[in-house]
């Protein structure tokens, strides 16, 4: 009945997703942490030449063909102008 | 005076290292070591042991006893007797203090072991073992009993578990395991089972499987035995037994 | 020429035994010289599943331990010519055996067989690792549930670690009607996941039950689809281009409106 009004996801799809999300932890086997940690240091790293959306960001990995790819999608406001700045905590007020 | 460090078991790949203290009474370490084995009967039982004497020499009869004690009613078999010069028994894991709960005890991994050569004697073989191992329990897949003399289990072989025998075998259950009796080649024995069902059965160096497609089991014991080079089954009562082994 | 192919699943359950039992009759029916190798030490289940379970003498341990010659040991098939059985012990354990023994141990048997076809024990520990040695390819034997669908793609993982350049996939217990339904992942979508080649699809059938039941593979029964599918499988094996079986099984009317009925 869902079928026709409440399109609930097909039990196969389901699987497929969720096998989709536990394989890719499998197969990289990195500890949430590490992956945190990660992304917080790619933002730090672009952020220091651009402004950034941090509540947009996603950073996944994506399997192609048995290959492992990391990626990232980071929402840009602005570029910052008169170069690097090295005071990292003033970054966010620019 | 008695102390408990006189009779220590440690548990090791091979079975059970038994380290007596030589410079005690020995009437006094025969009735430690009952009692230590009495307390941790099932935990011991159906192991191999190696005997440590530590630097005293003990006399043949003295072995004897001891080995007499350790196979009836415990079913524990010595294997070797050491004498470490060091009075250290191997490092190897200590058994927890308590036996667990009944493990399935003559089993052991007979790797060590000639298959083949169907009972592995001990190197101390003076003396006799008892004549028959009697085996409380079911006997499931995996688990193997060997024994030097008769072997009577009061449960079932399930098929996949193994028992060898050079004498009689009597299964006081369903046998549907495997059964060798005879394994040393003598094929005057016999295999008796409340229900005869095995996978295979051995007598000697004789083969027998039961006939494809399975004439159904019988609903009463039957022995099996060897008649002109063959395995034999009939039911069990009528049958004579033919004097005494 | 001739091949030592490795069935392996990760998880248990999923049809190893039962793929390699069939896969080996249907080979020794095309007339390829086969024997099968129990590595499930400890826990052997292939003799049963070929009804020879009463021949057994001496095992794979025998052998590798000298206890007997290698030929003492194989149990000749009783249905089909040049089928043999390698039984695994099972009062030992599967650290009986090494990784190096195993690989000797298949050299030997590919002298004089077409195909030697190890069934792997579930898991992967030393009984996998023992399996594995000496085998030239995989084959994996995967359901369509998402447990064992991980698991398959952790020995894929495992698998092209240890240098299988190409492990191949069976996929069993394929509920056709369910997958209609879209209550089950189909063949693309667990190719999609896993990425590798498809060598067969067994369709989830009853009569294998029967068969285990009588020691019998199903690739004996004339009219077993699954067996069929082992059959498709096996010629696939030897090199021969053989059609997918069709499936696809379209859900009746009258079992659609029972199914509505049920739901609502």
């Amino acid at each position: 009945m869902l079928n026709w009004f409440g399109r609930k996801q097909a039990p196969k799809d389901v699987a497929k997703d969720r096998l989709r999300l536990v394989l890719m932890q499998d197969r990289l086997a990195v500890a949430p942490q590490t992956m945190e940690q990660m992304r917080d240091d790619v933002i730090l790293a672009i952020s220091k030449y651009v402004e950034i959306d941090r509540s947009g960001i996603e950073f996944t990995w994506k399997d192609i063909d048995r290959k492992r790819a990391l990626v990232a999608s980071i929402p840009v406001i602005s570029v910052k102008r008169g170069g690097i700045s090295n005071d990292r905590t003033a970054q966010r007020s620019y | 005076m008695a102390d408990k460090q006189d009779v220590s078991f440690k548990g090791v790949k091979e079975g059970l290292y038994l380290t007596l203290n030589g410079n005690q009474d020995f009437n006094v370490l025969k009735e430690l070591l009952s009692e230590r084995l009495k307390s941790a009967e099932f935990f011991f039982q159906g192991s191999d042991v190696i005997l440590d004497t530590g630097d005293t020499p003990f006399s043949l009869e003295q072995i004897l006893e001891i080995q007499q004690i350790l196979a009836y009613p415990y079913g524990l078999r010595l294997k070797k007797v050491v004498r470490a010069e060091t009075g250290q028994a191997p490092k190897e894991r200590e058994p927890k203090a308590k036996p667990k709960r009944q493990e399935p005890p003559k089993v052991r991994s007979e790797r060590n072991e000639e298959p083949r050569e169907p009972v592995t004697k001990s190197p101390v073989s003076y003396g006799k073992l008892p004549e028959t191992l009697l085996y409380r329990g079911t006997l499931r897949s995996g688990q193997r009993i060997a024994y030097e003399g008769n072997v009577v289990i009061v449960g079932d072989v399930n098929p996949g578990a193994e028992v060898k025998a050079t004498g009689d075998i009597v299964v006081m259950g369903s046998l549907r395991g495997l059964a060798h009796a005879g394994a040393s080649g003598d094929s005057g024995v016999a295999v008796v089972a409340f229900s005869l069902a095995p996978t295979q059965l051995r007598i000697a160096d004789v083969i027998g499987r039961p006939p494809e497609g399975g004439a159904g089991v019988a609903r009463e014991p039957e022995v099996a035995r060897l008649k002109d080079g063959i395995i034999v089954v009939e039911p069990l009562e009528g049958t004579r037994w033919e004097g005494e082994r | 020429m001739s091949e030592t192919i490795v069935i392996t699943s990760g998880k248990g359950g999923v049809g190893k035994t039962t793929t390699c039992a069939n896969l080996g009759v249907a080979l020794a029916i095309q007339g390829c010289k086969v024997v099968m190798v129990d590595a499930d030490i400890g826990l052997r289940n292939l003799d049963v599943v070929m009804g020879l379970e009463n021949r057994i003498v001496y095992d794979l341990v025998d052998v590798v331990e000298g206890y007997c010659r290698l030929r003492q040991a194989l149990i000749k098939d009783k249905r089909v010519d040049g089928l043999f059985l390698l039984p695994a012990a099972q009062t030992k354990d599967k650290n009986a055996v090494s990784p190096e023994q195993m690989k000797e141990l298949m050299m030997a048997l590919k002298e004089e067989h077409d195909f030697v076809l190890v069934d792997c024990p579930a898991g992967i520990e030393q009984g996998f690792k023992n399996a594995i040695a000496g085998a030239d390819s995989a084959v994996i034997v995967t359901t369509p549930e998402v447990s064992a669908v991980r698991d398959a793609d952790r020995i894929t993982g495992l698998l092209e670690a240890s240098g299988f350049s190409k492990p191949e996939l069976i996929i069993n217990r394929l509920k056709p009607k369910m997958v209609a339904r879209g209550d089950m992942m189909d063949i693309p979508d667990i190719l999609d996941i896993l990425a590798i080649d498809l060598v067969g699809v067994v369709p989830d059938d009853e009569y294998i039950v029967v068969s285990t039941n009588r020691g019998e593979p199903a690739v004996l029964q004339e009219s077993s689809r699954a067996g069929q599918a082992y059959r498709n499988i096996a010629r696939r094996l030897m090199g021969e281009q053989v059609p997918f079986m069709d499936l696809t099984e379209k859900e009746s009317v009258w079992e659609k409106i029972k199914r509505m009925v049920k739901l609502g």
